[in-house]
């Protein structure tokens, strides 16, 4: 039984249907299926991806998805968002891009936008676009082992799993520990070592960012083990053939 | 309620030059290896309560690149040390494996409690003395007639809940209050 995990679709609509064939392949059960953000993006395929969303064909299951980067970006340019001006999507992409984006998606879907959750949380599992801190805080690798505890801390989660990066990566947090010493008006504590707690962080990858290659991410719950599947499609492999490939890992 | 009665009545009272003195403070103060902030690095609605996890304290002090972080907001004054602190890590990505360590020199907060509206449990009012040469701290309460403060307090119409937190030095809330608000200015 496992999870299916995808972000970063980015309106590709012909990435999706890449994914959605290779998770129709897999000899294993998928019992849910995430997309953690970023599912539409500035194309004039994000409103059919957003249909397909919504309707999904016999036999699939019907993701369930939170607010990405794009999503975030589409309700601040409906004034829905959490700032009021779309500061980030200018800086990055240029003033042209506020009415690629607007023009992107309709008012229907804004609304729809709109109600999805910021993240799930099942078991002891945190699945969100960014992190625990917004759906920009970006991890990466390299990010420092302090920042990951603190995510991780914000919700009490022992693993989150996220999608802002579009790389697929596992980070585990191996142990380690601080002395504490506390002293107030009342006295000094004496200082205790307190041990981190062993948690991940998993990048589960990008669905459409790239062109003609796509990654997500099966995790099982009852095991912890994760499986990166990177799928490649279209016209660079020829007459549309989609070549599947994946990096098995347990933890 | 009382709240907005308090924001609405320093509202009032404030005057242009105070306001534009105000409006002109920095949000964070440096000198040399230690930082100064109300809050916490992240935002000056954080509270860094003494009994904060050690790695999130570890965290903020090294977001602020400081090797000793000042702050307040708490109104309860304590100095948190955080020594010999290690992380091992592995990040697998790609088929590569990379484990990394992770070490931290001492690191260390300091909450200046709070002079004006201490919640120690007791009236006096809380200040820190840091030695720079020694980086000794020490913890003052100071006590005043604090009973003329609260009875100013009822006198300026101010909800009487405000003298009565100050009186014991505690914070006050109603059951009622909304414990899920977090504050988003």
């Amino acid at each position: 039984m496992y999870w299916a995990i995808l972000s970063g679709i980015e309106g590709n609509l012909a990435a999706y249907e890449a994914v959605m064939q290779d998770l129709g392949r897999q000899s294993t059960t998928i019992s849910e299926l995430y997309i953690l953000g970023d599912l539409i993006g500035p194309t004039s395929s994000s409103e059919k991806l957003v249909q397909r969303v919504h309707n999904p064909r016999r036999g699939e299951l019907k993701p369930q998805v939170c607010q990405g980067w794009w999503e975030e970006q589409c309700l601040i340019l409906h004034g829905l968002g959490r700032s009021p001006e779309p500061t980030k999507l200018t800086e990055r992409y240029g003033m042209a891009m506020v009415k690629t984006l607007w023009d992107s998606v309709s008012r229907e879907t804004v609304g729809w936008l709109k109600s999805l959750d910021f993240g799930f949380f099942e078991l002891d599992c945190l699945l969100i676009h960014g992190s625990s801190v917004s759906v920009e805080d970006e991890l990466t690798p390299e990010t420092s082992p302090l920042v990951i505890c603190d995510r991780l801390a914000r919700m009490g989660a022992n693993a989150l799993f996220c999608g802002r990066s579009g790389l697929t990566f596992k980070y585990q947090l191996q142990g380690g520990s601080t002395t504490s010493s506390l002293t107030t008006l009342n006295g000094e504590q004496s200082p205790h070592t307190v041990e981190a707690p062993p948690c991940s962080v998993i990048g589960v990858g990008s669905v459409g960012r790239i062109p003609s290659h796509t990654a997500y991410t099966l995790y099982n719950p009852g095991t912890g083990q994760v499986e990166f599947k990177t799928v490649r499609y279209g016209a660079t492999k020829g007459f549309g053939a989609l070549l599947s490939s994946n990096a098995l890992d347990g933890f | 309620m009382r709240g907005r009665q308090a924001h609405e009545w320093t509202n009032r009272e404030i005057n242009p030059e105070v306001r534009e003195f105000l409006a002109q403070l920095p949000l964070s103060l440096w000198e040399d290896n230690l930082c100064f902030v109300h809050g916490s690095p992240n935002s000056q609605h954080e509270y860094m309560l003494p009994e904060i996890d050690a790695f999130t304290a570890l965290e903020r002090v090294m977001s602020s690149g400081a090797e000793v972080l000042f702050c307040g907001h708490t109104h309860v004054p304590y100095v948190r040390t955080l020594k010999d602190s290690h992380l091992q890590v592995q990040v697998k990505q790609s088929s590569q494996v990379q484990s990394r360590h992770f070490t931290a020199a001492v690191k260390r907060i300091v909450n200046a409690g709070s002079v004006g509206e201490p919640r120690h449990g007791r009236p006096n009012a809380t200040y820190v003395i840091y030695e720079t040469e020694t980086q000794q701290v020490t913890l003052r309460e100071v006590e005043y007639d604090y009973q003329k403060t609260c009875a100013a307090i009822i006198e300026k119409g101010l909800p009487p809940i405000f003298a009565w937190r100050l009186a014991r030095g505690l914070e006050f809330a109603e059951r009622a209050d909304d414990p899920s608000h977090v504050c988003e200015r």
